[in-house]
């Protein structure tokens, strides 16, 4: 039977499963903007916090509580400037709510440049330097540029927002990777040994989740002392988010182990003489593999946000580490509700962290079903 | 009964399924007429476009499937009454009072997988009740019937009624102790149980035409034979159609008067089931026929396959659809040029251009 | 399905004990205790009475006597109502919890009804009319939904209220009418204050929902029972509401007990520390930072036993309606 032209036209296409899922993946547009964004803030926020924010996490100013300063391209007499700048700030005295405020100075105008001179820091903690990406390049000791206000110390509400950013951002990748690893191989010994192993620990996870987890987390932070160091209390507060995380993953990976345990695979590698950690490791977690990270990825947001909360009630980090939910703290009163709203705005980039993780996590559980869907 | 009465008539029909890929032609050119009492087979692989016809006797091709050409016409007639009215489904309403009161009333359907058919928080009983009480029929009291009353047509059923109706279908079909079984879920019924519920169902309304879908592929042979003897009484005993679809040639042989073979959504061959058994024009059906592993062979011989594999449905061959495949293909005509449905002797219809002068 | 309560209802007598015992070993490891901490409250205000008489106090709150002595003395006391006093207020626990434990509970309900009732019928349309516009309107409220924290979205809504409409906001009443007695002035001044906390469960509690319901409905209406239901001649809303939805929404009743009223309980907990709303979350934290144990113990063994009654209800509507699970 001869071949029709067109059956010899044909190219083989792959059918790989890799590439049905990045091919799927690279469909899906929300998850990739997703993935973008969160490799852009990780870098901005976790690697170079220092250089994108104008000024020291701890650099005070005499301008307590200043509402943001506005970036403007025209000044008061109607020029054009090329270059942005901001008003210099001049106190005033509100008598009647009896309070300092600061007002625009139309009078002294500081233009914005891009690569200056600052606050001294090590780029990457190793190499000194003292370039920030914007900041005011004048000897004017007045002039300043806080595009978010400050805090009631004078402190620049922007920058402080990207060094608490590192912290927030940190809490989450680690303490979700503390839960996989945790969670992925108790509950690979659970499904794939059974037994009593298998019953010890699954009685140990329902225990874990009878317990309501934000009140536990609560209760669990508040056990750390309030004198040890900064650093070791937030090492406390990751171990301690996935302590309580890890039972949810647990349960999940031992269903999937279950569910693939009497596979033909696993059958026929097992008939290769291929002993039980060797089984477990290399054949079954790997077939849970793509599982795993879409529930990891999309648990990273809750992490995060059990910090800001632990944080917020000043059960989890405490100054002088500062993460968003330290900053929350101070803008969570009706006082600031009324008189300093700019401190809301590490609201925006903690949902806009939830967002990416979502759009990413959403665009992975896709891509990894290639088979399923429309 | 007079024989020939035409019940449902399927013309030229072309259904067209557009996916971002391109479009599919799902069926392609298909004719054929249903007669009242009788049983027609449709036979062919997986994806020859059989199930999309049958579904579009009654209105419901999926989205994104849509009937680009062609119709089918239902000749229509009330319950005792000899006066028939002609309908054109394809033109009616998909959620329309007409078709709906077709569907399950006067045309039935029971399909390939019973477990998955009935919905699984309701049970057998009610599933009958819902039927019945949405088309309001009662099967009718027939001489030397053991049936419950007459109920008329347009007055409610009492619970009670409901259930005694139910109760009464189940036992039809043939299950024990159908007064327990009336009130049981479907997981808590074998294969073949679920499967006569559905029949149940179906022809609890009393319809004149029942629509098969591949109805005993997933059940054992025992219990197929089963199920169809059932479906055979039925059919003696309400003068009720059906259309037989199935990939199975041992039980088309057995329901089936005539046949009629597709491939890629056309119609290969038409004939009686003797016709096609016997003399098979078609070398597809010619080819479906002697895969037949056969009793009595000699253990060396192997067992004949259709060579190929069946095309991709956006790169159809040229020409016959079949060529690529075809043990009497002939260069330079099939690959060029499509054969047209042609009437052979009597009522042998074949679509090959081994019967035609090209 | 008696003898299926009666221990479910044991297992979860065993939980809250062991909940219990755990909590109290939590509770207890910060160093010091509420006595310590007080004294440095008082001594950073530069009063120092209060450390002579430290002792005195001691022995009389029990904080001297050994760990297990405490904790068996709270829990015999505690299965006969009597929660201890919390050293903060200097009241029995039980008066103060009682007055919030209601609205706990009446604001869970009142949530859980709220945002079911509005997620099922928008997720179900967001299925049956996939990718209209519709369905693209409640997709992008549910994702806004689903991804926002409640007490975050609670203080912006906050904020809102307190600048742009000028509401005296948090609380559940303001002051003129905190302790007034009931009237049609009380009740206007309720429902003000009331719609923050609303609002919040409906964007924040209505998202996932709304793409669970809309996931499940779309994976059912694929199912061959629901073809086989239109064969048989049903009209489409009934083929959708009376089939489809009846098995869609079992997943989503399985996520009643073991998330949404979880989520619905702790998420509440924050929101109500945001708004100062008279639950048992503002108390809860408060009772952590001043290390007042018995308040925080018997917090945290209400919330568990919350959290398991709520378990228990979820899958007893669950084997109600689902007769698969009720014959095993």
């Amino acid at each position: 039977m001869a071949k029709s032209p067109q059956e010899q036209k044909k190219k083989p296409v792959s059918q790989s499963y890799g590439a049905l899922v990045w091919w799927k993946f690279k469909k899906n547009k929300l998850a990739i903007v997703g993935g973008v964004m969160l490799l852009l803030m990780y870098f901005s926020f976790v690697v170079v916090p220092e250089f994108v924010a104008p000024y020291a996490l701890e650099r005070r100013s005499e301008y307590t509580e200043s509402k943001p300063q506005t970036i403007r391209f025209v000044d008061s007499e109607g020029k054009f400037h090329l270059r942005p700048f901001v008003y210099g700030l001049e106190r005033r005295v509100d008598t009647a709510a009896r309070r300092r405020t600061y007002v625009e100075d139309p009078n002294r105008i500081y233009e914005i440049h891009f690569f200056v001179s600052g606050d001294p820091y090590k780029l990457l903690g190793l190499i000194p330097t003292d370039i920030h990406l914007y900041g005011t390049w004048t000897e004017d000791p007045t002039a300043s540029v806080f595009i978010m206000g400050t805090d009631s110390n004078g402190r620049d509400y922007f920058s402080r927002i990207m060094y608490g950013g590192r912290l927030s951002l940190m809490i989450g990748l680690i303490g979700q990777f503390l839960t996989l690893i945790l969670g992925s191989v108790l509950g690979a010994i659970s499904g794939y040994y059974g037994g009593t192993v298998d019953v010890v620990i699954q009685r140990v996870t329902e225990f874990l989740a009878a317990f309501p987890d934000i009140p536990l987390f609560m209760a669990l932070a508040a056990a750390i002392p309030a004198f040890w160091s900064p650093v070791v209390v937030y090492f406390m507060l990751t171990v301690i988010l996935a302590f309580v995380r890890w039972g949810g993953l647990a349960r999940q990976v031992r269903g999937l182990i279950l569910s693939l345990r009497e596979r033909e695979y696993v059958l026929a590698a097992k008939s290769f003489g291929a002993d039980d950690s060797r089984l477990m490791f290399r054949h079954l977690l790997p077939g849970t593999m793509s599982h795993i990270i879409v529930i990891a990825t999309l648990s990273i947001p809750g992490m995060i946000l059990a910090e800001t909360a632990l944080s917020w009630l000043g059960l989890g980090l405490r100054a002088p580490l500062t993460s968003w939910g330290v900053l929350l703290q101070e803008s969570m009163t009706v006082y600031a509700i009324r008189f300093a709203p700019w401190l809301m705005w590490t609201i925006p980039f903690l949902l806009l962290v939830i967002l990416a993780y979502n759009m990413l996590g959403d665009g992975l559980r896709d891509a990894l079903d290639p088979y399923g869907g429309r | 009964m007079p024989e020939n009465e035409l019940l449902v008539q399927i013309q030229d029909l072309r259904v067209e399924f557009d996916v971002r890929a391109g479009i599919v032609k799902a069926v392609d050119g298909v004719s054929f007429d249903i007669y009242r009492g009788q049983t027609l087979g449709v036979i062919g692989e997986s994806g020859c476009g059989k199930s999309i016809t049958a579904r579009a006797i009654l209105q419901m091709i999926p989205k994104p499937g849509r009937i680009a050409n062609g119709q089918v016409l239902y000749h229509r007639r009330a319950r005792g009454s000899t006066q028939t009215d002609i309908i054109n489904i394809s033109k009616l309403d998909p959620d329309g009072q007409t078709i709906r009161e077709i569907r399950g009333g006067e045309i039935g359907m029971i399909f390939q997988e019973p477990m998955s058919s009935l919905t699984p928080v309701y049970t057998a009983g009610s599933h009958i009740d819902e039927a019945v009480s949405l088309h309001r029929l009662t099967p009718s009291r027939k001489v030397g019937d053991q049936l419950a009353e007459t109920i008329q047509a347009h007055k409610n059923l009492t619970k009670q009624e409901s259930r005694e109706i139910a109760i009464e279908m189940l036992h039809r079909v043939g299950i024990p102790k159908p007064e327990q079984r009336v009130d049981s879920y479907p997981h808590q019924l074998s294969g073949g149980q679920r499967q006569r519920v559905m029949i149940a169902i179906a022809l609890s309304c009393g319809p004149a035409m029942l629509i098969a879908d591949e109805p005993t592929t997933a059940l054992d042979v025992s219990i197929e034979a089963q199920i169809l003897d059932i479906m055979r009484e039925m059919q003696e005993k309400e003068n009720m159609a059906i259309m037989f679809i199935t990939h199975n040639l041992g039980v088309i042989a057995e329901m089936a008067k005539e046949i009629v073979v597709m491939y890629m959504g056309k119609q290969v061959e038409r004939a009686s089931t003797v016709d096609v058994f016997y003399e098979p024009k078609h070398p597809y059906t010619k080819a479906l026929l002697q895969s037949i592993p056969k009793v009595g062979r000699k253990s060396s011989a192997r067992l004949a396959s259709i060579e190929g594999m069946v095309p991709d449905p956006f790169n159809l061959p040229t020409g016959c659809v079949f060529h690529p495949r075809c043990p009497s293909f002939m260069p330079g005509k099939c690959d060029k040029i499509a054969p047209t449905w042609k009437r052979l002797v009597g009522d042998q219809w074949v679509s090959c251009l081994l019967y035609e002068e090209v | 399905m008696l003898s299926y309560i009666v221990r479910r209802l044991g297992y979860a007598a065993i939980m809250v004990v062991l909940v219990s015992f755990v909590s109290f070993v939590i509770i207890k490891l910060p160093p010091g205790d509420f006595l310590t901490q007080k004294v440095e409250q008082l001594r950073a205000r530069g009063d120092r009475s209060a450390e002579s008489r430290i002792e005195e106090y001691r022995i009389r709150y029990g904080l001297d006597r050994p760990f297990i002595e405490q904790y068996t003395g709270w829990i015999t006391k505690f299965v006969r109502g009597d929660f201890g006093e919390s050293f903060e207020y200097e009241r029995p626990v039980k008066d103060l919890l009682g007055e919030r434990l209601t609205m706990t509970i009446i604001l869970a309900l009142a949530t859980l009804i709220f945002t079911w009732a509005l997620a099922i019928p928008l997720g179900v349309y967001a299925a049956v009319k996939q990718y209209s516009p519709g369905d693209q309107l409640i997709s992008i409220f549910s994702f806004v939904g689903l991804g926002m924290p409640g007490f975050l979205l609670a203080l912006l809504i906050l904020y809102f209220a307190i600048t742009v409409l000028n509401q005296e906001a948090t609380g559940l009443f303001s002051q003129a009418y905190v302790d007034a007695p009931w009237s049609i002035g009380r009740v206007i001044d309720l429902l003000k204050h009331l719609w923050i906390p609303a609002l919040v469960s409906a964007i924040t509690g209505t998202g996932g929902l709304i793409r669970i319901m809309r996931g499940n409905l779309l994976e059912t209406l694929g199912q061959p029972f629901v073809e086989a239901a239109r064969a048989r001649g049903l009209a489409n809303r009934t083929v959708i509401w009376k089939h489809a939805v009846r098995m869609a929404i079992n997943p989503l009743i399985v996520i009643l007990g073991s998330e949404a009223i979880p989520s619905i309980i702790t998420g509440n907990a924050l929101v109500s520390i945001v708004l100062n709303l008279p639950t048992i979350g503002p108390l809860f934290v408060d009772s952590l930072r001043k290390l007042d144990m018995y308040m925080a113990g018997t917090c945290i063994v209400f919330f568990t036993l919350l959290l398991l009654l709520g378990n228990l209800a979820a899958d007893l509507v669950l084997a109600w309606v689902d007769p698969r699970i009720r014959l095993e």
